[in-house]
């Protein structure tokens, strides 16, 4: 199994997903297309629904895009059989929200960070054993826990376990989802710490999905924001949060109540008038119902991921928010915006 | 001001097959009235059970002792009736996951009215009336329609909301909500927060808010409340939180939050794991374990020391400087052996 030498990790090409259900179909995602380059992490935000699981679940290889296709390392996989995505599979390993139903509770711990290797037939029982111990030290924790099994561990230290479980076959591309989310904020740091160092020392690359901001800013070279099964904005980590161009980001950062080097921000109530229908019924942008700066053009014609200065929005308005970012920073110019609106795009 | 929720040395503990489990070790605070506080500490802290201490829903097998001063009497001595009494009339409660904590076989309107029918404060007409009203308050659209509907029929921000109104129908004078926005998206967060926030002033009532974010508490709170180990390790005004804590514990949890600006770089994080309520708690400062400002004065319980009005802290070394450090008290972060339970 020829490892291919690419600096492209992973590739989705306008994929869509959509699940049939008894209220009709649900399009979680909706022409995606994103590339994982070495060394680029990529943090996806949205909020619940917005189909960042479905992304990573086609990413990982476990379901099929309903079309488009799937790239790993300059390989089409979309369409090969299980058998063959093995290889494919380990290149990209998976850390979950909840590291205590992702481990296997009757495993040791040591047997759990192994299991890949078993599944994946690399090395003998011994070999094994040693790698699983090897991986503990570098994930920091104590040899004396091999033997323990993962209920016995707090919720620090089982992340810990996924994190080594999914380091052991040596991927160059980890996904983790939501994989702080659920951890007290000094045991976060700590996790947060791990990931930092292993990603330096092992040259890895993430695919970060998160709803906290700071952490994807933290970890993440890239960051795409996800709004109803698309991307409506990706580009560098920095400049996207200090310049929001897509409404939607700027509301999102607006939104969480996080701590700057001025002190915390206040408290921001996002007007929502309305509460929008399901997805698939709103013409025209799918944000425009909650946008301050939706016009005619908005309601009538989807925008399409465009590049706007440094990166890619799917905003109409994007150009005008673009040149008022360069003047202005955030609050207090969507009026302006919406003044301007006419004449931008 | 007056207080209107005054706790004084509350702790719980509860026995298990482990042993007996420490969970709230000495708890004392003050709610001012029309006053807003915030008790902020990670899982475990106890923050939670000395909450439902107060709204005496412990099971029985906890041990409780302390008093909980409320409107003049002492909650833990009052008797169940006296108790249901309180209960969503003068006391209520948000809790984090609504799904949980409405009934999904009652409308929304039934479950609306009940702390007004049950406390006998209205007849069913102008229980209905003050619930469609609440429900238009809190942001329902439609609400004719929405009173009819089935919890299952409402999204998470949406039940939050009505958990929210159906907390304040009978006019309470003291709000617990704990963690009530923890479950919701970020966007929906903030506009629960904002919501929470106006009524309490609309209100004039007592609000605590229980949750494990910094930043929310020190958005929604006059002063906070630091809980660590079933201890509040330090009180302060909401303002003084980035300027002015003293508590190593704090300085290395706000330390350790990522930050929206500023630069890119290693998270300082706070080595070990809290400390374990099972069993006999260690017999100095319960920090000390993690802490790498430990003297050896931290071998016997620090005392408490007030620095200002309305901030007091837990600590044998109060007086670290905090401003704005580069050079805090933190070491340069590395891999820490984690691997230890205390």
């Amino acid at each position: 199994m020829a490892r291919l030498t690419s600096q492209r990790l992973a590739q989705l090409e306008h994929v869509y997903k959509t699940f049939s259900t008894q209220r009709g179909e649900v399009r979680a995602c909706d022409d995606v297309s994103l590339v994982v380059t070495k060394g680029q992490s990529l943090g996806v935000v949205g909020e619940s629904g917005s189909g960042k699981s479905t992304l990573v679940r086609i990413l990982l290889m476990l379901i099929p895009p309903t079309s488009g296709r799937v790239w790993v390392h300059g390989t089409d996989v979309t369409h090969l059989p299980e058998r063959r995505l093995k290889p494919y599979r380990r290149q990209i390993q998976f850390v979950a929200q909840d590291p205590l139903s992702a481990l296997v509770p009757n495993l040791t711990v040591a047997e759990n960070i192994a299991e890949p290797l078993w599944i994946h037939r690399i090395g003998d029982k011994s070999s094994r054993r040693e790698t699983a111990l090897a991986l503990m030290e570098k994930v920091g924790l104590t040899l004396a826990l091999g033997n323990s099994f993962p209920s016995e561990l707090s919720g620090g230290q089982q992340q810990r376990v996924a994190i080594a479980r999914a380091l052991a076959l040596m991927p160059e591309l980890i996904v983790l989802d939501e994989a702080v989310s659920s951890l007290d904020v000094s045991i976060q740091a700590q996790i947060l710490n791990l990931l930092q160092t292993l990603k330096e020392d092992m040259e890895l690359t993430y695919v970060f999905i998160s709803h906290n901001l700071a952490v994807i800013r933290l970890m993440c070279e890239q960051t795409a924001v996800m709004y109803k099964g698309r991307i409506i904005e990706w580009g560098e980590s920095e400049t996207l949060f200090a310049t929001p161009l897509h409404p939607y980001t700027r509301e999102l950062i607006d939104a969480i109540p996080a701590f700057t080097a001025q002190g915390v921000t206040p408290l921001r109530a996002v007007g929502r008038k309305t509460f929008e229908a399901s997805g698939s019924t709103v013409t025209g942008c799918p944000y425009h119902p909650r946008c301050p700066l939706a016009s005619e053009v908005c309601r009538r014609d989807r925008p399409s991921l465009r590049p706007v200065g440094d990166r890619q929005v799917a905003c109409h308005h994007a150009d005008v928010a673009h040149v008022s970012c360069a003047v202005s920073r955030r609050r207090g110019h969507e009026k302006r915006l919406v003044e301007k609106g006419g004449n931008g795009g | 001001m007056s207080a209107v929720l005054r706790i004084d040395d509350l702790r719980v503990q509860f026995r298990s097959d482990q042993g007996l489990v420490h969970a709230v070790n000495g708890l004392n605070l003050e709610l001012p009235a029309g006053g807003a506080i915030a008790i902020v500490g990670e899982s475990g802290s106890g923050k939670s059970t000395a909450m439902t201490a107060l709204m005496r829903l412990l099971p029985r097998t906890a041990r409780v002792s302390g008093r909980i001063w409320f409107d003049g009497q002492d909650l833990l001595a009052l008797s169940e009736r006296q108790m249901r009494k309180l209960r969503g009339h003068q006391v209520s409660m948000v809790f984090q996951n609504p799904m949980a904590y409405l009934n999904p076989t009652k409308t929304i309107g039934q479950q609306l009215m009940e702390p007004l029918l049950y406390h006998h404060l209205a007849t069913p007409r102008q229980a209905r009336w003050r619930a469609l009203e609440f429900l238009e308050r809190v942001g329902i659209a439609d609400a004719e329609s929405r009173f009819k509907g089935y919890p299952f029929e409402f999204s998470g921000g949406m039940l939050q909301r009505v958990m929210i109104a159906m907390a304040l129908m009978a006019g309470p004078k003291l709000l617990i909500a704990d963690e009530p926005t923890t479950a919701l998206d970020v966007t929906v967060q903030a506009e629960i927060l904002a919501l929470l926030k106006e009524l309490q002033a609309e209100h004039g009532m007592g609000m605590i808010l229980v949750t494990h974010d910094l930043a929310v508490a020190a958005q929604m709170a006059d002063e906070i409340y630091v809980m660590y180990a079933g201890l509040v390790v330090e009180h302060l005004p909401a303002g003084s939180l980035m300027s002015a804590h003293a508590h190593p514990y704090l300085h290395g949890l706000l330390r350790s939050i990522p930050r929206i600006d500023g630069p890119r770089e290693k998270l300082p994080f706070i080595a070990g794991n809290p400390v374990n309520p099972v069993g006999a708690l260690p017999q100095g400062c319960l920090f000390a374990s993690r802490c790498s400002q430990r003297r050896p004065e931290c071998n016997q319980r620090p005392p408490t020391v007030r620095l200002d009005n309305n901030h007091e802290v837990v600590c044998w070394l109060p007086d670290i400087g905090v401003e704005g450090d580069k050079s805090g008290p933190f070491d340069v972060p590395t891999v820490g052996p984690a691997g230890t339970r205390l």
